[in-house]
């Protein structure tokens, strides 16, 4: 397993999402993102769904 | 869009879809529509608003006199190397003709009174349309600069609870400029000043012009950016694809201004020293979180003691102006507080009531309404001696 998909599994993410590792890398912006004030639904489109509609994934 | 849709164009018309549909109508050509439709000056298609429990004070409002617009058409004629931007957006100007801006933003009378009553206007800030004096020669510059000041403060002494308004100067003479501030504050009791962006290329965080700024400070007088077409060694690529206008060009000129100050440590050495920016922050807002991630990596001697949004929400404001967005606003008072936040409509280059509709029915309450459309600009341009009505 490469240390890229280790880092993404460690937070949790799907796929390739906007984090922008390696230039932005932190524990923070992951908790925020996650934290974000919208409803579950509207969260998983964020984190999961558009991004596998859109790239196929 | 809507038939309230505005079409503009700088130097010749602008009017709404329905106003040209039925001067086109009337008159058969679609050039004399245009003339029409741009003297109808009031839109008719709604009916006026009514006054509010708060007042309208709107804070970016244009204007200019006749003799600047006749010395900007010396300039546009001599068809300047050093003023590309200038010259795309204002080559058709006619200085003294009854078409495009020219006739309203002349007027400081009735029609301009008339007009913010039909849409509800308690009160306009007025300043020096952009480029302003910053397109002429220093001593051209001074010396229109204080004439203009001398008219704005007669209009506002003749309606002290209709207009406020911005001293205007010429930063090619920086010493000329800070002293023209102190007799804009004191003498004529003008309540900031107007910088129409850059001058010749530069921007005031060159510390050639921090005069300017010391004085600005020294007498509490808000600094105004507004905009203009950016600067000459960036501009090409915005005039080849019609983008040095309100769609980009303007707010990159305007972004890069305010940024270029914070970076330089303007807002470090003058801690007092407020700036005022419109057009919801010119994008700054929204990519504030990124111009806070990406300052530890910043050059040290283009870095500022702290964060940037330390100083957007500590020595600058931001108004509307152009943006009748509820998303917009709501979005700017979340990241930098309702406290920072102005109204402005654009007279008269973005003269649309249902925009003013559009902003009392933002969804917020009604103290922080109050807020947006009043109590901060009063506080910000210190208007309480002119706001006694």
């Amino acid at each position: 397993m490469t240390a890229d998909r280790r880092t993404l599994l460690k937070y949790g993410l799907a796929s390739f999402a906007a984090l922008d590792y390696p230039y932005q890398m932190d524990d923070f912006e992951v908790v925020a993102t996650d934290t974000v004030p919208i409803p579950y639904e509207d969260k998983k489109k964020l984190f999961q769904t558009n991004a596998e509609r859109l790239f196929n994934l | 869009m809507s038939a309230q849709s505005q079409h503009e164009d700088f130097a010749g018309n602008r009017f709404t879809r329905r106003q040209v549909l039925t001067a086109a109508a009337a008159a058969g050509t679609t050039l004399a529509a245009s003339r029409a439709a741009a003297q109808l000056g009031v839109s008719r298609d709604l009916p006026n608003v009514s006054p509010a429990p708060y007042k309208r004070i709107a804070a970016e409002e244009a204007w200019g006199p006749i003799e600047m617009f006749r010395e900007w058409k010396r300039v546009l004629d001599s068809n300047p190397a050093d003023e590309p931007g200038f010259i795309a957006l204002w080559r058709n100007l006619d200085p003294a003709g009854n078409t495009g801006f020219t006739p309203r933003l002349t007027d400081l009378g009735p029609n301009r009174l008339a007009a913010m009553d039909a849409a509800g206007i308690d009160m306009q800030l007025l300043m020096l349309t952009a480029p302003g004096v910053q397109v002429f020669d220093a001593a051209t510059g001074t010396a229109i600069a204080a004439d203009s000041n001398d008219q704005l403060a007669e209009a506002c002494r003749d309606h002290p609870d209709r207009y406020a308004g911005l001293v205007a100067v010429a930063p090619q003479d920086p010493r000329r400029a800070a002293l023209e501030i102190e007799r804009g504050v004191k003498a004529l009791g003008l309540k900031g000043v107007i910088i129409n962006s850059h001058t010749k290329g530069e921007y005031l965080s060159d510390q050639k012009f921090w005069e300017i700024l010391e004085a600005a400070e020294a007498n509490d007088a808000p600094i105004y950016i507004h905009p203009r077409e950016p600067s000459p060694a960036m501009v090409k690529p915005f005039v080849d694809h019609d983008m040095h206008r309100g769609d980009l060009g303007f707010g990159v000129e305007v972004a890069f201004h305010t940024q270029a100050m914070i970076y330089a440590g303007v807002f470090d050495r003058f801690p007092d020293l407020k700036l005022v920016i419109g057009h919801g922050g010119e994008g700054i807002p929204y990519n504030l979180y990124r111009i806070d991630r990406t300052h530890p990596v910043r050059r040290p001697d283009q870095r500022s003691k702290e964060l940037p949004s330390y100083y957007m929400r500590k020595n600058i404001y931001i108004t509307n102006s152009g943006v009748a967005w509820a998303p917009m606003v709501l979005f700017a008072q979340q990241v930098l507080g309702v406290d920072r936040v102005l109204y402005a409509m654009d007279y008269p280059y973005q003269y649309d009531i249902e925009e003013v509709h559009a902003m009392d029915a933002l969804p917020i309450s009604y103290d922080d309404k109050k807020m947006f459309f009043q109590t901060n600009a009063e506080r910000v341009f210190n208007l309480s001696a002119a706001a006694t009505t």
